[in-house]
């Protein structure tokens, strides 16, 4: 067993893949599905994001590596709660019947490196 | 340890697994530093130790030397996981006579599972949001 904290979720979306990519990188579409207000550029790798979310948690973003139409990995925290230490979120998408699975890892940055060396 | 979640509906094609983890969902904790969740994982990830921790479960307290007879183990053996354990914060000891006893103590593993929750929480309610933006 990976001594990992560690979660994935994945569901098909129904769109193909290019726009499916489109609504969720789209910087007028992806502060409101990742549950917040606030200015995130998901295609520019390198790009800084905040998102003020409805209790008020401040979630700080930078986007670390993207492969357009398939993949989007970003390293995030908020200011408190469960998400105040680092971690790795990766998001993929994939052609699926009936549309674009998405599969979406978050794992806390400690555990990340661990596993995967220092990037 | 992971969640892995799993998959979500397809537009009600499939029903939508309940794959969350147990936690109340609490707010106001306090996170653990990172070397003591990293020890926490570390101690969870042995199959023996896990079976200890069962076994303090379902026992309350046990002896090391009551530990390894219920175990294929030695009792140095046994002692070294529950000093692994220990150390985790996932075991407590206390003297009883001439020999330690040892008891769970479940307060890290809570927070562990909590966090897996919160987080797959979250994810859930994003990838519904997303789902809704592309059903417009």
């Amino acid at each position: 067993m990976a001594a990992v904290r560690q979660t994935t979720r994945s569901c098909v979306l129904p769109a193909g893949r290019t726009r499916a990519w489109g609504v969720l990188t789209d910087p007028a579409t992806a502060s409101t599905w990742l549950g917040g207000t606030g200015s995130v550029a998901l295609r520019v790798p390198g790009s800084h994001g905040v998102l003020t979310e409805p209790d008020g948690t401040l979630r700080q973003l930078v986007v670390e590596r993207v492969e357009a139409e398939h993949r989007v990995v970003l390293r995030w925290w908020t200011d408190r709660g469960p998400g105040v230490e680092p971690s790795i979120v990766e998001i993929e998408l994939d052609d699926a019947r009936g549309g674009t699975s998405v599969t979406v890892t978050e794992t806390a940055l400690a555990d990340h490196v661990a596993t995967e060396g220092v990037r | 340890m992971t969640d892995p979640g799993g998959a979500r509906g397809n537009g009600g094609a499939q029903p939508r697994p309940t794959s969350r983890s147990g936690a109340d969902g609490s707010e106001g904790r306090t996170a653990m530093p990172d070397d003591h969740v990293n020890a926490v994982f570390r101690a969870l990830a042995d199959p023996t130790r896990r079976t200890v921790l069962r076994l303090l479960a379902d026992e309350g307290a046990a002896t090391p030397t009551a530990l390894a007879r219920a175990l294929p183990i030695s009792r140095q053996a046994v002692s070294k996981h529950l000093g692994a354990l220990a150390a985790a914060g996932l075991a407590e000891c206390e003297r009883a006579g001439r020999e330690t006893r040892y008891r769970l103590n479940g307060a890290p593993l809570h927070e562990a599972v909590h966090w897996m929750a919160a987080i797959g929480s979250a994810w859930d309610r994003r990838l519904d949001a997303l789902t809704a933006l592309l059903d417009e």
